[in-house]
């Protein structure tokens, strides 16, 4: 295949990809909202588009089925027939095998898939819709029309392009349509676009707006605005250095206002191309309407969805890996969280249960949380499993916290399919949702009440190229830990840190947490300095585990930028990544989501 | 710049009736080694190097090489021999090791050669300190016995997680 065809098909894959994912929650809206006209033209185009795009360029599979669903929805938007549930399943299904065609169609595997059940089932779907419907002045012609289509279900692989009758007859009632506004190379292949010109024309514009670009040339931007900020930080670095030699000097005030100057611009500069790697988070949370109705469906439990700040915007590489977390916790709500109806209106709840998913923004944070309204986590269950699992001991589970204990969920090891039933459930692939959410340099939590619900709230850095540090000292070496894990910073006198069975550990507003020796921990070479009588502390807090870390000096917070460090296996070394600093110093970004594994481990 | 750039400009050499290995030699010690010069990008006077905790032993750390972090490997802790104080001739080599970008620490880079593959001749047994895994073959020029390195295998991917794995 040329290249040139290798490019509009993989254009008409990212197309029909966005549309099928955009109109699959419309279905879900429909069906809680009953008839809405709006809804079902804005569907209707949709499948109408990825129609038209798919006969043009051969894909017949496609068009067979998106055919057939285009002509349901046309007689629901024309309140021909009336929405069920059944019709509602074969429409989603229709989606369903769509989505698999054009996957297909991406990784170019000539895998074809069998629709003719599909097609037949659709076929049906409709018919039996037009007839169960009291019948219009319209709907007898329409009803005469309705056979011709099963003939194409036998013939499906017929290469001519569609030209399907009926729709246009039909459409005769509306105004005439306009010349098709869509650059197609070929107009003759196509149905005529025939709905509401304005609308059209308006989304045309929009299109313009938009402009879609590379990833990997936005990330060419960012690295070279990381660059930048380098730069900016030596040359302010330097010039503070100048001003201190040569205070006064007319040539050095000039080139401390000029670094004033850089140092505002690149910071617009970095946010930016920060921004244009953003993207509302609603492309994450659009497919949930779809999972909970088929969930609850399946569990025969009656769920209403709320979906708050699907306009946060969050980095790419957080669209990317936010989504499984996601759909792991809204799973366990479902599954386990809201009860089944009967047992609700026992409680005296509500029957329907509720689930709300909602993001916002908080400080330099980006918030998600699922909540439910349904039983809560059991925290002695809780308690009880990790213990029967070897993860706290039975001394640790008394004295416990409920908040501390319920966190164990995101603990590896801790869930399991088998006894998960015996729990109730809760915990279901809780640490992968820690693992991913940790990825992203973020923490996941739970707040959980006995029949009022849980809440999991997942907390993100808004961007993960750039982050807050804290950078310190610990011998010779420095190293830069994020800030997103450190609670407070506290300096103690050494006295105060006590030793128990060979643990060190500070008390701290009457909290007893485990003190690590940084210098320990990353086998750094002390030269047998002589132990300072004061000693820097920072509280950190990575997942559950809450603990202090001492270092020799605190040097100061710093916006830096996260550089990779390709050929070593950083993860292992417990390295988040590298920075450059002003002087130009290469300096370790500290993981503690894997150095704590070997830190607890060796306790 | 300390950088002395080594481009791939001596690659011009229309008299190729006889192939030819064009080489970069290093020592370790009282030995001669020998590089691809295509995978070399350059040869840097020795720097700060920013050690990485928990790496493995050969890493020495890492570097910033014009804004990139890249790993430097200390090639004689890499061949087990015994470890000396860097000097004013010790150079860290740049080079791509599949599309890595990695330093290499080296005793001192002396020359860029030219030699006829005719001379080269397999590994024999034992002929040197190092592993002959590590080893293309042995270059006989007039007095000197010159080793030829594989880097690929020496620094490749497969390699490097195996002995990962053994730390």
């Amino acid at each position: 295949m040329s290249d040139e065809m290798d490019e509009i098909i993989s254009e008409f894959v990212t197309e029909a990809e966005e549309t099928l994912e955009k109109i699959d929650p419309m279905f879900v809206e429909l069906e809680t909202k009953g008839y809405d006209k709006d809804l079902l033209n804005e569907i209707f185009r949709g499948m109408h588009t990825l129609k038209g795009a798919a006969g043009f360029l051969g894909f017949q599979n496609v068009v067979d089925v998106a055919h057939r669903s285009e002509s349901i929805m046309k007689r629901l938007r024309d309140g021909e027939i009336a929405l069920t549930r059944d019709l509602m399943d074969v429409i989603l299904k229709s989606v369903d095998t769509l989505r698999l065609l054009i996957s297909h169609i991406k990784l170019k595997d000539g895998v074809e898939e069998d629709t003719s059940g599909l097609l037949a089932e659709l076929d049906n779907a409709l018919e039996t819709a037009v007839s169960g419907q009291t019948v219009s002045q319209e709907s007898p012609a329409i009803k005469e029309e309705q056979p011709p289509p099963p003939e194409e279900v036998f013939t499906p692989l017929t290469p001519e392009p569609i030209s399907i009758p009926e729709p246009i007859k039909e459409e005769r009632i509306e105004p005439p349509p306009p010349p098709r506004p869509k650059p197609q190379p070929q107009p003759q292949t196509i149905t005529p676009t025939h709905e509401e010109p304005q609308q059209q024309v308006v989304k045309e514009k929009e299109v313009v707006q938009n402009l879609r670009v590379d990833v990997s040339r936005i990330d060419k931007v960012m690295d070279l605005a990381g660059e930048i900020v380098l730069a900016r930080n030596r040359l302010l670095n330097l010039a503070a250095k100048l001003d201190m030699s040569y205070s006064g000097d007319a040539n050095v005030e000039g080139l401390l206002e000029t670094t004033g100057f850089l140092d505002r611009v690149t910071s617009d500069l970095q946010l930016a191309v920060m921004k244009m790697r953003m993207q509302p988070i609603q492309k994450v949370f659009s497919k949930f309407p779809r999972m909970v109705r088929d969930l609850s469906k399946n569990l025969g439990k009656d769920i209403d969805l709320e979906i708050f700040g699907e306009d946060t915007e969050v980095d790419k590489t957080v669209i990317e890996n936010i989504g499984d977390p996601l759909v792991h916790i809204i799973r366990n709500s479902i599954d386990h969280g809201i009860e089944q109806p009967e047992e609700r209106l026992a409680k005296g709840k509500p029957q329907k249960g509720r689930i709300i998913i909602s993001a916002y923004q908080k400080g330099t944070l980006i918030v998600i949380e699922v909540t439910d309204d349904g039983k809560g986590i059991d925290i002695d269950a809780v308690k009880r499993k990790a213990l029967s699992k070897g993860l706290i001991t039975e001394e640790e589970a008394q004295r416990m916290s409920d908040e501390a204990a319920v966190n164990l969920i995101f603990l590896p090891g801790f869930s399991t399919k088998d006894v998960s039933t015996e729990l109730s459930g809760r915990g279901v692939g809780m640490d992968v949702v820690k693992t991913n959410v940790a990825k992203l340099n973020g923490y996941a939590e739970v707040i959980t009440k006995k029949d009022q619900g849980s809440t999991f709230r997942i907390s993100l850095p808004l961007t993960l190229a750039i982050i807050q540090a804290m950078m310190v000292r610990i011998g010779a070496e420095h190293y830069a830990i994020p800030q997103t894990m450190i609670e407070e910073t506290l300096r103690v006198k050494k006295s105060d840190i006590k030793d128990i069975t060979g643990q060190k550990v500070l008390t701290i507003r009457g909290k007893v947490l485990p003190l690590f020796e940084m210098a320990q921990v990353l086998n750094v070479r002390t030269n047998g300095d002589v132990e300072q009588e004061n000693k820097y502390v920072l509280v950190a807090t990575v997942g559950d585990k809450r603990f202090c870390i001492s270092v020799d000096e605190l040097l100061g917070q710093e916006e830096i930028v996260i550089k990779t460090i390709n050929g070593i296996e950083s993860e292992e070394c417990g390295i988040l990544g590298a920075t450059i600093t002003g002087d130009g110093r290469v300096v370790l970004i500290l993981d503690f989501a894997v150095l704590t594994r070997s830190m607890f481990a060796s306790r | 710049m300390n950088a002395l750039a080594v481009s791939s400009s001596e690659q011009k050499n229309p008299e190729a009736a006889e192939e030819l290995l064009q080489l970069v030699t290093l020592t370790l010690g009282d030995e001669e080694y020998a590089v691809d010069i295509l995978k070399v990008q350059e040869i840097n006077r020795m720097k700060e190097i920013t050690r990485v905790p928990n790496a493995p032993s050969y890493v020495e750390g890492v570097i910033n090489l014009r804004g990139k972090v890249i790993p430097v490997v200390n090639l004689r802790a890499k061949f087990g021999l015994m470890d000396k104080e860097k000097d004013d001739k010790t150079r860290i080599m740049i080079m791509d090791i599949q599309g890595i970008t990695m330093g290499l620490i080296v005793d001192s880079v002396s020359e860029v050669l030219r030699i006829p593959t005719s001379i080269v001749e397999p590994t024999p047994p034992m002929a040197s300190n190092i592993s002959s895994e590590f080893i293309k073959g042995i270059a006989k020029l007039d007095e000197r016995l010159i080793i030829l390195l594989d880097m690929d295998r020496l620094l490749g991917k497969s390699e490097d997680t195996e002995l990962l794995q053994l730390n």
